[in-house]
């Protein structure tokens, strides 16, 4: 967008707001991006789709109404700020007036995270065709290394890379754009044998980066890079795995003692489990389950010797924030915050939750840069990237076998297609699991749900080991608004089994 | 709106020499709640506008997508587009038969849109109803929905006018405590009396308690479970319509067979984008294709598999008017490829009234949601998810709620089907559905 446009524009809206309203914001979006699908045998691409909305905001008397606008067209604005008269009128004073706190370090108005590989420079047909066949070729070796059990592979395909414009502007003055990359890539396995046994498995590789998140250049093009390369061919070889996965009765769960999680499966439990009950908007309308309607913590929600941290990944000796990485990063939020690094619980205690200006006021904090929305919806609470980070070294271990070196019968869980939650429960996929017994591996288990109490589950962490991985990357829909997010933990995780989690394993011959 | 975006489309594509192209535009205005406790806030969507644009030429196909409409923004997305075209089994794109139109605004709705006033009123009744005559059954009420109008076209080169759809919507939701909740939706408004009554209906059938499994001795057993509506609508759409598409026939991924029997005798299902109450109703596909009903099981029988025009070529059959754009993932509709889709599954109701069903459960379930039911495995069709917001039915009553986190019901949808012992008389609009409540059994966790 030429800032000349968007400012004659926004002028124009802001002086027929000023006429009415005490305060008015505008939030402007747009998504330039190249993808290509396969599904089944059909491949779908879209070399470019641009797509772009507005949000725009108004306040009076503790009032507040909010419009979706198709595009920034003075006219289309004008028209927006009457309808949002008419609105304003019609809408009841909310029992505490609404408020925005101020946007901190107003006077910085440009943020940019470069990419090393821009998309919008780069030929889309090498960039795809890098992609496809690079999987394809896994996939091929794959066929070729198991042909004897006639293992047939069909990778189903997700990618895009696109670059991300956003300017924040409100009738006060205040002025800000952020531009940044963001790539991403899924492989979805979808495998079959001669004995017509069939299994799935799915990973992602995606960052805040330009085309170097997956590829690297050649001289013909692009190939897929070696960190790439290695996701696929692990998570392709656990569908090989899964054919000869067992099932898990409830009787073989109960006599369990531990669970090791690994990044991806305490990743989507952190964001399910207690992520959620983290944003204040969800604490401010009573359906957290971490703190009560004001805000006041409800208890534990983790083993003392773990933080939970929301925000770009941080050192774990350090903690230095790196903006440069993490699919769910940004530099500032949708209303123009920068983005903070949020320690949500400290020692297993409720530290902090996720703000917006509107809920930072209300709750009378700062806010921290958690307002985000699917392009024109309105700025709601979000998390970014929701980690946990050991808080004390005694539950660290060296490496995976020293964690499991003293469980007698548990189980490995890998990998997740997502979940979901609820104010008091969570539910979250597991894609594999690996039987352990006396310290050591002995069966692959069947994919697998994981369920619990949100408030619970993570008292129970008793060990960890490996570096911080924050890269489960995935779409969070809260209010049906999709955003990027990244989340995970230590590279291994483990949990004690208690009262408050469950575990079911799809069905199959059991142990 | 649409003239102007074909004219400019037909230029682009006079220019580059585009054989073919197929536009599917569409406009949304809409006013949209929110209810926090006694608190309404209302929020607007004003002139959102998108497009999916399918390009041929030579032979080949590629895929377009806006929301910015200006004649440079469409050059420059089409010239991008031109640079990558792909093999295709299309000849062409379809040429849409005269007269698809349909416009079925409510009046009701319309004015409700206009005058927000009106809306604010309605709403404010409801909130106050549910917390004046629901008190002491539930502590915190959240609820959210819209009205709206919308207008969509599809359109291709060789037509000599778009098929032009026009509908009005109203959907309100309500949640209680996070324990229960409960909607309405559809083309027109509903009586005024329902809205006002919907979270009070929640607030009377709200048990004090909630149990976990072991408490009624349900843990790792098979239990008798009645499925609500949209529970089912959520088990059809994700795992047995995986079976049910033509494309996935094609790669080898369907485990069905047309003519075999796969769901009891009492289950006869169709795919009907011709229903009048049905939101997802529409005169066509989103290729042009007219809309019909579609029989998928008749008494168990598997009757057809669903196409689009592309897997219709390759599977040597006709298109069923499903070719959609069904996304992957997170992207919008107009972003996604087109592909064979559900679009308004509606079910043969049973004999029994519900509560009778419910009165024939000894111990057992009323399963309304599954947490996180994406996540289960569409190739086998089975799952193991959390209840949520689900009912404990113990002597033919229903007793409690199942406590959140603690109900993992574990089962195989393909199976689910075979094994369905009674279908309730009463069926649910859920606006791309009409279902009624099934009952079968499953695995408690």
């Amino acid at each position: 967008m030429k800032k000349q446009t968007f400012d004659n524009a926004v002028k124009k809206a802001f002086s027929r707001a000023r006429e009415f309203f005490d305060y008015a914001d505008i939030l402007y979006e747009r998504i330039e991006k190249t993808e290509a699908k396969t599904i089944g045998s059909q491949t779908f691409i879209t070399p470019l789709s641009v797509k772009a909305r507005v949000q725009m905001r108004f306040l009076k008397d503790g009032k507040k109404v909010s419009l979706k606008v198709g595009d920034v067209d003075p006219e289309v604005l004008c028209q927006a700020v009457q309808r949002a008269k008419g609105l304003w009128r019609t809408a009841q004073k909310p029992k505490v007036p609404v408020k925005l706190a101020p946007i901190p370090n107003p006077k910085c108005k440009f943020y940019a995270i470069r990419p090393r590989h821009n998309m919008a420079k780069a030929d889309p047909r090498k960039v795809i065709s890098a992609v496809l066949e690079g999987v394809r070729q896994i996939a091929r070796s794959f066929e070729k290394k198991y042909a004897k059990r006639g293992v047939k592979i069909n990778p189903e395909v997700w990618f895009y890379a696109q670059n991300e414009e956003k300017i924040i502007a409100d009738s006060r003055g205040i002025y800000k754009r952020q531009t940044v990359p963001r790539t991403f890539l899924q492989v979805h396995t979808k495998l079959h044998d001669k004995k017509k046994r069939s299994t799935q498995t799915r990973v992602r590789i995606a960052d805040i980066k330009g085309l170097e998140a997956l590829l690297e250049p050649t001289r013909q093009g692009y190939k897929l890079n070696a960190h790439t390369s290695a996701q696929i061919k692990d998570w392709m070889g656990k569908a090989v795995d899964l054919l000869d996965a067992v099932s898990l009765s409830p009787e073989d769960i109960a006599r369990m003692d531990h669970f090791v999680l690994d990044f991806n499966t305490l990743g989507v439990f952190i964001h399910e489990a207690l992520g959620h009950n983290f944003e204040a908007d969800a604490v401010k309308a009573g359906q957290s389950g971490v703190a009560d309607a004001k805000g006041k913590p409800l208890g534990m929600v983790a083993s003392k010797t773990v933080d939970i941290i929301d925000g770009p990944p941080v050192s774990v000796k350090a903690r230095k924030p790196n903006f440069s990485t993490g699919y769910g990063t940004e530099l500032i939020d949708d209303e123009g915050v920068e983005v903070k690094v949020k320690v949500l619980a400290k020692n297993g205690k409720v530290k902090d939750f996720i703000h917006n200006r509107e809920t930072a006021a209300y709750f009378g904090k700062r806010p921290n840069g958690g307002a985000f929305s699917e392009l024109g919806d309105a700025q709601i609470c979000r998390m970014s990237n929701t980690y946990l980070i050991p808080a004390d070294s005694s539950i660290v271990h060296k490496d995976i076998k020293s964690l499991i070196r003293d469980i007698s019968y548990g189980v490995i869980l890998q990998g997740t297609l997502g979940g979901a939650v609820s104010k008091d429960g969570m539910s979250s996929s597991i894609q594999i699991g690996y039987l352990v017994e006396n310290g050591k591996v002995t069966k692959t288990v069947n994919p697998a749900n994981f369920s619990g109490k949100s408030k619970y589950v993570l008292r129970y962490v008793d060990g960890c080991a490996g570096e911080l991985r924050i890269d489960d990357v995935g779409f969070c829909g809260k209010g049906g608004q999709h955003r990027p997010v990244g989340d995970g933990g230590p590279k291994w995780t483990r949990i004690e089994t208690n009262e408050y989690v469950q575990l079911a394993v799809q069905g199959g011959s059991h142990v | 709106m649409f003239d102007d975006v074909r004219k400019s489309v037909e230029k682009i594509a006079a220019r580059h020499k585009i054989d073919d192209f197929e536009i599917l535009l569409s406009r949304a205005d809409n006013t949209s709640f929110r209810i926090e406790q006694h608190d309404l806030t209302l929020s607007s969507q004003v002139g959102i506008a998108t497009m999916g644009l399918r390009l041929m030429k030579q032979g080949k196909l590629t895929y377009a997508t806006t929301t910015v409409f200006d004649e440079a923004s469409l050059e420059h997305v089409i010239e991008a587009a031109l640079t990558n075209l792909q093999p295709t089994a299309l000849a062409g794109f379809a040429v849409i038969p005269q007269g698809l139109s349909s416009d079925v605004a409510d009046k009701e709705i319309v004015e409700l849109i206009a005058r927000p006033k009106a809306l604010r009123d309605l709403l404010s009744l409801m909130v106050k109803r549910t917390w004046e005559k629901g008190k002491g059954k539930f502590q915190r009420l959240n609820g959210s929905g819209s009205v709206g109008h919308s207008e969509s076209w599809v359109y291709t080169a060789h037509s000599s006018q778009p098929a032009h759809n026009r509908l009005t919507a109203f959907s309100a939701h309500l949640d209680l405590d996070s324990r229960d909740f409960e909607f309405l939706v559809g083309r027109k408004l509903p009586v005024v009396s329902k809205i006002e009554n919907l979270g009070l209906k929640v607030a009377k059938r709200l048990p004090a308690k909630s149990l976990k499994p072991a408490d009624i001795g349900l843990k790792g057993r098979e239990i008798d479970v009645i499925i609500h509506p949209m529970c089912m609508q959520g088990i059809f759409n994700t795992l047995v319509a995986e079976h049910i598409y033509a494309s996935n026939k094609l790669a080898g991924l369907s485990r069905y067979e047309v003519g075999q029997k796969l769901a009891s005798t009492r289950v006869t299902i169709a795919d009907d984008a011709t229903h009048p109450d049905l939101l997802s109703s529409a005169p066509t596909d989103n290729e042009g294709i007219p809309s019909r009903c579609n029989v998928l099981f008749g008494k168990g029988i598997f009757k057809t598999f669903l196409y689009d025009a592309e897997t219709a070529i390759m599977d040597k059959a006709s298109s069923t008017g499903n070719g959609m754009r069904r996304p992957v993932l997170a992207e919008d509709t107009y972003e996604a490829p087109v592909r064979p889709t559900l679009r308004a599954l509606v079910m043969e109701p049973g004999k029994d009234k519900l509560k009778d069903m419910i009165k024939g459960v000894k111990k057992g379930v009323l399963l309304k949601y599954l947490l996180g039911l994406h996540t289960a495995d569409k190739v086998t069709g089975a799952f193991a998810n959390t209840a949520y917001v689900s009912y404990v039915i113990s002597n033919g009553k229903m007793v409690a709620t199942a406590e959140p986190g603690t109900w993992a019901i574990r089962g195989n949808a393909l199976e689910l089907l075979k094994n369905i012992t009674d279908i309730s008389v009463e069926r649910m609009n859920l606006g791309s559905a009409l279902l009624p409540w099934v009952k079968t059994r499953l695995s408690v966790g």
